[in-house]
């Protein structure tokens, strides 16, 4: 979703304006991190630094130069076909 | 011949002893500790990718019981990554195929095989006659099933996933949150690709197997840090292991104050996938 760019380094004041860059740079990675209503789905998990956003204030939480945003989408590969 | 003490008090045997040597010289083990490996009951969800390392691991150990729940078949395209099926077993149930490996590495443990998909009818009782769950389910549906089943049943369940490079692993200890605390609900059918449709490396299975396995053996051990409210993180393209923080979510409808999910559900529904299709092509009801 970010043609295959393990960082991406951008700017913002907090998580959804981070979000929102890379978006931009990115067309496409919104519909992958956001819902219809613009909202992280509950199976995506966004972590700033190693701390899940919704612990904290979501995508409204503050960020400052060199945090690091994870974004980790549940995953359901294992034993089987 | 083998002998076949198991209880936790029987002392080790000398074949045992010889045989779990490295582990018992170590102080965190020793013979008590071994003792309590060969007690131990681990139902193991799955003998492909991510079971079958772990499966491997554990009877290597010498946990004594070993329970694996496997209703699929040997395909041509598991031997990628699945460690317990070999080109001769093509075709073979992988509970066979399983079962029949582990007794070659370790004749002393047991293997209790549940040829049958874990479902919402029979998973109360599959993993009650266990003391730790290792899940590692191709699904979500499964996931979610034995997520709900190891909490109602008061079981800790040690948890791994993968998918193209990477790897994903925790441990749930009831009361310190679960599956649903971390994702609440399952994605959009379609939306996360399975092993299947995106590929994946065969040697990450053998990594976060193993790694399960090792919260197995610290599990039955006491010893260690567990991988309990932490989730790791691994991206095997750069190599770097990431720990971040899990909660209990007060939230949650399993595990939170007030809790919704009192009893198991319908998965497939949840989950809005389709009912899982057998070998032989009937299809079976998965996960309710």
């Amino acid at each position: 979703m970010t043609a295959n760019h393990e960082y991406v380094e951008v700017e913002g004041q907090n998580v959804g304006e981070v979000l929102d860059a890379v978006e931009a740079r990115y067309p496409g990675f919104g519909d992958l991190v956001y819902d219809r209503e613009r909202h992280v789905p509950t199976h995506i998990n966004i972590y700033l630094n190693n701390q899940e956003i919704h612990d904290l204030e979501g995508i409204a939480t503050a960020v400052v130069d060199g945090d690091q945003l994870a974004v980790i989408p549940a995953l359901a590969g294992g034993s089987g076909a | 011949m083998v002998d076949q003490p198991k209880t936790n008090s029987a002392a080790l045997s000398p074949d045992e002893v010889m045989r779990y040597s490295r582990h018992i010289i170590m102080s965190q083990v020793g013979p008590q500790g071994q003792r309590k490996l060969r007690a131990a009951k681990v139902l193991v969800i799955g003998a492909g990718g991510l079971g079958g390392p772990v499966a491997l691991y554990l009877a290597l150990a010498g946990v004594g019981t070993i329970g694996i729940c496997e209703f699929d078949t040997v395909d041509l395209s598991n031997l990628q990554r699945q460690v317990l099926h070999q080109t001769a077993d093509i075709g073979r149930p992988k509970l066979v195929s399983a079962t029949e490996k582990i007794k070659a590495h370790n004749p002393h443990v047991e293997v209790i095989g549940h040829p049958m998909p874990i479902t919402s009818d029979n998973a109360m009782e599959m993993v009650s006659g266990y003391d730790i769950i290792v899940n590692g389910a191709d699904n979500f549906a499964t996931r979610y099933l034995v997520n709900d089943a190891a909490y109602l049943a008061g079981k800790t369940l040690v948890d791994g996933a993968i998918l193209l490079f990477d790897g994903q692993a925790t441990v749930y200890k009831p009361g310190s949150g679960c599956y649903r605390c971390l994702y609440p609900d399952p994605p959009p059918p379609g939306l996360v690709p399975s092993c299947a449709e995106a590929g994946v490396l065969g040697a990450i299975t053998g990594l976060v197997g193993s790694i399960q396995a090792t919260e197995v053996f610290k599990q039955i051990l006491g010893i260690g840090n567990p991988l309990v409210n932490r989730l790791l993180l691994i991206d095997a393209l750069t190599m770097e292991f990431r720990m971040m923080k899990v909660r209990r979510d007060p939230t949650c409808p399993l595990c939170g104050d007030n809790p919704t999910v009192k009893e198991l559900i319908d998965y497939d529904a949840f989950c809005g996938s389709p009912p899982l299709m057998m070998p032989d092509g009937t299809l079976a009801a998965a996960a309710h």
